[in-house]
């Protein structure tokens, strides 16, 4: 619990500091830090222990859904989803534009960049507190 | 703001829940239940009446929710099976000691080798105080506990950030404290004294501000002015003979205030984070350990189920044992699903659209820790702290790294400290790098704080990531305050004959007890629908 140790000063701190730092990294270099632990380097997320079985983080190469609605995509990144974690406190609008117009563009995937103006746009439609982390 | 801190839950917080859902009656009787202890919401199992025998009870998931869920239906006469994918029971409540196998997604798996009697709890590792479903099973399994130190003042911060004199460098927690409330108690008392605060407060509190300003920031009673505290430790400890001693002396105040030390500490830590704080002996797992016994007849380990189907009758769950290959089913009148939101979602269910969309609204924390096994334990001799956590603004993703030292094994030669606790985007980052990386990186901040002593110390480490592991992928669950008010509600109610139950389906997320609490809900309304069938 970090929380523990935590303060809401703190927290705008560290993100408008890391948002500084983005500005020199490019959307593979992001992508590669906040994103290919779990989804891959290669976009192909992780596999699944045999061939009935459903692959545990589904792979972003070929994904319709990351290729589809540019609102909807930037909204997953900052809201997360069931085992995806919730970036809004930790990306600025820049860099999810950055990681998501690589990964729309790369491994075969063809979709339009997204602007750091959708995810502005998106982030504004979160409402409420946004997520408290827990301690434990 | 005071929400986006993250902490679970403020009691502010959990009575401005209450008003939402239950109404301005249910926060009266919340309130007036806080007046008169500070206890859980649920301090024991649910006392039901009537028999289960008959019916059979799948239960998915051999974690605190699913083996509570098993001991508690069977002593009603209930037929329980209990599916757990991994070869253990405890779920998340684990410890890594010699021996113990852990495979993170993506990579090789890491055996834990730290020296006999060593271990690090790399799952939950504190029980506060008022958990009192948690300390319910301590007690009633005979779970030894001891006090796991949580806040010491001995015990250094750090801030890397700040300006001055006193960044970069540790300093005592104690003093820090001491400086920044007996300035700030000056300023107030001599604003006082000098009228600036009229119109602020009521003249007839004026003499009663000055003596607890005095008392709390050890002020001068002459001239009202803060000169440092015994309290913050001394430069020559007293001693016998004409060994009188010699206090520290303080640090300025704008030192203290330039050097962003101060962000460590508020007027009282989170109600989660209080003492009496206390830990199992010999590690968190010994709580599973205690189940044990009770659940083993019912327990099947290393199968994992693959698609879970229900109709009118019952539930089948089809399993496949992840050892022999062999695949089976297991049917039963009703199912107790424990398994993590994360995980269940990808799972074959049948589950209505609406139902699994509510799954799907909650996200998960990224969290890792890691243990890092000391040749000696220096802190304890040569820095004089036993227990605690060392505080610094290195970014840990949210929003601190600390480092923390054992609570047990005092004065022993060596010890495995916790050398990261590590929560969001900091969490992916740092889950991308292999073992030996990571534990580089981890050495690197302890470094910062004790240069020479360290490294040089380090033996070996084990390191670990929540959302990297296949069958949880996060630590616990998130609810933003728009899933919480539109999915969660879904959720606490079966959808046929399946109950959900888990730390996630409840206002403890990331702590034991919200997954015994939620155990102890669902169980309840199962056997009042069966006993009324």
């Amino acid at each position: 619990m970090t929380k523990i140790f935590a303060s809401v000063a703190l927290a705008s701190i560290a993100l408008s500091a890391s948002a500084v730092f983005a500005a020199d990294e490019t959307g593979e270099q992001l992508y590669a830090k906040k994103c290919a632990a779990c989804h891959s380097l290669n976009g192909q997320g992780q596999p699944a222990l045999r061939e009935t079985a459903a692959q545990p983080i589904p792979p972003l190469a070929g994904s319709g859904y990351l290729q589809d609605d540019p609102d909807r995509t930037a909204t997953l990144v900052l809201k997360g989803k069931a085992g995806m974690p919730a970036f809004h406190l930790f990306l600025s609008d820049d860099q999810i534009s950055k990681i998501l117009t690589y990964a729309r563009g790369a491994w075969g995937n063809q979709a339009s960049p997204i602007s750091p103006e959708v995810v502005a746009e998106a982030r504004k439609k979160l409402g409420g507190d946004g997520f408290k982390m827990p301690s434990n | 703001m005071e929400n986006l801190v993250m902490p679970g839950l403020t009691r502010r917080r959990f009575l401005e829940q209450l008003g939402r859902v239950g109404g301005t009656a249910a926060v009266l009787a919340a309130m007036n239940a806080f007046g008169i202890s500070t206890a859980s919401a649920a301090e024991r199992p649910p006392e039901l009446k009537g028999s289960g025998k008959g019916k059979k009870i799948l239960i998915l998931g051999a974690g605190h929710a699913g083996a509570t869920s098993a001991y508690e239906l069977s002593k009603l006469g209930y037929e329980c099976t209990i599916l757990e994918a991994r070869a253990f029971s405890g779920g998340r409540a684990q410890t890594a000691r010699k021996g113990f196998v852990a495979q993170e997604m993506g990579m090789d798996a890491e055996t834990c080798d730290f020296d006999e009697g060593l271990y690090i709890n790399i799952g939950p590792w504190r029980i506060p105080y008022h958990h009192r479903s948690t300390l319910y099973y301590t007690k009633h399994f005979n779970v030894p506990l001891e006090i796991m130190v949580n806040d010491n003042d001995a015990s250094y911060v750090y801030s890397s950030k700040g300006k001055g004199p006193l960044a970069n460098k540790r300093i005592r927690q104690g003093e820090v404290k001491a400086d920044a409330r007996g300035y700030t108690a000056e300023l107030v008392a001599k604003a006082s004294a000098s009228g600036k605060l009229e119109g602020l407060m009521k003249p007839e509190d004026k003499d009663m501000l000055r003596e607890y300003l005095i008392h709390e920031g050890y002020l001068s009673r002459k001239d009202l002015a803060y000169h440092g505290t015994e309290g913050r430790g001394f430069k020559i400890h007293p001693g016998a003979g004409l060994i009188a001693g010699e206090e520290l002396e303080p640090f300025a105040f704008s030192d203290v205030l330039d050097s962003r030390l101060w962000q460590f500490f508020e007027s009282v830590t989170e109600f989660d984070m209080q003492h009496t704080m206390f830990q199992p002996v010999g590690g968190m797992d010994q709580i599973a350990r205690g189940f044990e016994p009770h659940i083993k007849h019912m327990l099947h380990l290393n199968t994992e189920v693959e698609q879970i189907r229900q109709n009118d009758k019952g539930v089948t769950a089809n399993w496949i044992n992840t050892k022999t290959g062999e695949r089976g089913s297991t049917t039963a009148d009703y199912c107790i699903c424990t398994i993590p939101l994360s995980v269940l979602h990808r799972v074959d269910t049948d589950f209505p659209a609406e139902f699994t969309e509510a799954m799907e609204a909650v996200a998960y924390a990224p969290v890792g820790k890691a243990g890092l096994q000391m040749k000696s334990r220096f802190w304890e001799e040569n820095h004089a702290i036993y227990g605690g956590h060392v505080k610094t603004d290195f970014n840990a993703g949210y929003p601190f790294w600390s480092i923390s030292f054992p609570s047990t094994g005092w004065q022993s030669q060596k010890g495995v400290l916790l050398g990261a606790y590590i929560f969001g985007d900091k969490a992916v980052e740092l889950s991308a790098l292999s073992q030996k990386d990571r534990i580089e990186r981890y050495l690197d901040v302890g470094e910062t704080v004790f240069p020479g002593e360290y490294r040089s110390n380090y033996e070996k480490g084990f390191t670990w990531f929540w959302h990297k592991a296949r069958y949880n992928q996060g630590g616990w669950a998130e609810w933003s305050s728009e899933a919480r008010a539109t999915a969660y509600p879904k959720l606490l109610e079966p959808s046929g004959r399946i109950y959900l139950a888990g730390e996630h389906l409840s206002h403890m997320t990331g702590w034991q007890a919200g997954a015994f609490e939620s155990a102890w809900m669902q169980i309840e309304k199962l056997h009042n629908r069966v006993v009324k069938a």
